[in-house]
């Protein structure tokens, strides 16, 4: 007995390389369907985005301007045509030369401080879309109000801060709307887990979610999967 | 040895629907979310039931700690969530805590081989899934 229980493990395992092993192929085969050479698209998405406004930020002009971009860019999740990813590339290239006025003018990066990539990751490890209004406007504050930095550090600074805030909401819009509940379920355990594991030198929280398995790992996957299906409100 | 043979249809299954969701077989992501719960209470079950529990209930109950771990190791590296290293890390070093214990309380010696034989099945499939 003990040795066919054995001849099974060792079936699984070989089983399980082979497959996992099999190499996929990388090179996707165009889809003969034919794209327009000129997107022409009518968006019917409505964002909000004017709550994301600080007037202390001279950039957000650009995060409202990039509505018209992210609009269409939609379109391009919700058609299914799409979802063959050269297509979608090829469209998404086209939508960045038609949308060129909407975008944000490019930042120059040339020496960029670590203090300054500090409080960019500091920004983007916290921020999620339920304090996105508090967090940003309390960074750029900090950033305005900051003495270590140079005027053209903080221009810089409020810049990205204004460009990654725009982008998030948007695209946190757009996954709401059009993501599959798979994937609503996924983005909801990775938010919640980067908070439990975030690496900010506290290691209780990582401690509390080990030692209260499987529990803790069952009532996450129960939360999430009920915000996928009902959504956050 | 019927404990046994129940467990290695519990977490075999829970494996090949693991490696049938990495080569992306539809619907099976979303059933391994509502499985793994199931496995895991399967595994309890099938631990509390056994005749050893009766003799070495500590054991017994370290057994499904260090083999649920593995388990819940597999679900995160397969769907590559944060603090899957952890996982699997604390994973490990229960599973080898286990063999430090049944061999210093000197019972069965075979627990120390499946112990083993978890470590190398579940480490193989951790790494494969990295890739």
């Amino acid at each position: 007995m003990k040795k066919n229980f054995f001849n099974a493990v060792i079936l699984l395992i070989v089983l399980g390389t082979s497959v996992i092993s099999c190499t996929k192929d990388e090179t996707q085969v165009q889809t003969q369907v034919s794209s327009t050479s000129v997107i022409s698209l009518k968006s019917t998405m409505i964002f909000e985005p004017e709550f994301l406004v600080n007037k202390d930020n001279p950039y957000d002009v650009y995060g409202l301007k990039m509505y018209a971009f992210y609009a269409d860019i939609s379109i391009l999740f919700q058609d299914s045509i799409y979802s063959d990813y050269l297509l979608f590339e090829r469209a998404y290239k086209e939508l960045l030369i038609k949308h060129s006025n909407n975008l944000y003018p490019s930042i120059d990066t040339a020496s960029y401080s670590e203090y300054e990539s500090k409080i960019i990751s500091n920004l983007t490890t916290n921020l999620f879309i339920k304090n996105i209004k508090e967090i940003t406007q309390k960074c750029e504050s900090d950033i305005i109000a900051d003495r270590n930095l140079t005027n053209a550090q903080k221009q810089r600074l409020l810049a990205i801060v204004s460009l990654y805030k725009f982008s998030y909401y948007y695209q946190s819009e757009i996954m709401l709307m059009y993501a599959t509940w798979e994937e609503r379920h996924h983005d909801c355990m990775v938010r919640e887990l980067n908070t439990i594991f975030a690496d900010d030198g506290n290691p209780l929280p990582e401690m509390f979610f080990i030692a209260g398995c499987p529990e803790t790992v069952i009532q996450l996957n129960l939360v999430c999967a009920w915000e996928a299906t009902f959504g956050i409100d | 040895m019927q404990e046994l043979k129940k467990e290695g249809i519990i977490v075999s299954s829970f494996v090949l629907l693991c490696i049938l969701d990495k080569i992306n077989v539809p619907f099976i992501g979303i059933a391994i979310l509502f499985i793994l719960p199931v496995v895991i209470g399967l595994l309890i079950y099938v631990g509390i039931t056994s005749t050893d529990f009766k003799t070495g209930k500590l054991q017994v109950i370290f057994s499904i700690y260090y083999k649920m771990f593995f388990l819940i190791a597999l679900f995160f590296a397969l769907k590559d969530y944060p603090g899957k290293d952890l996982i699997s890390i604390v994973a490990v070093s229960s599973a080898l805590l286990y063999i430090v214990f049944v061999a210093l309380s000197k019972t069965k010696k075979g627990l120390i081989l499946l112990a083993i034989l978890y470590i190398n099945l579940f480490c193989g499939f951790l790494l494969l899934m990295r890739y």
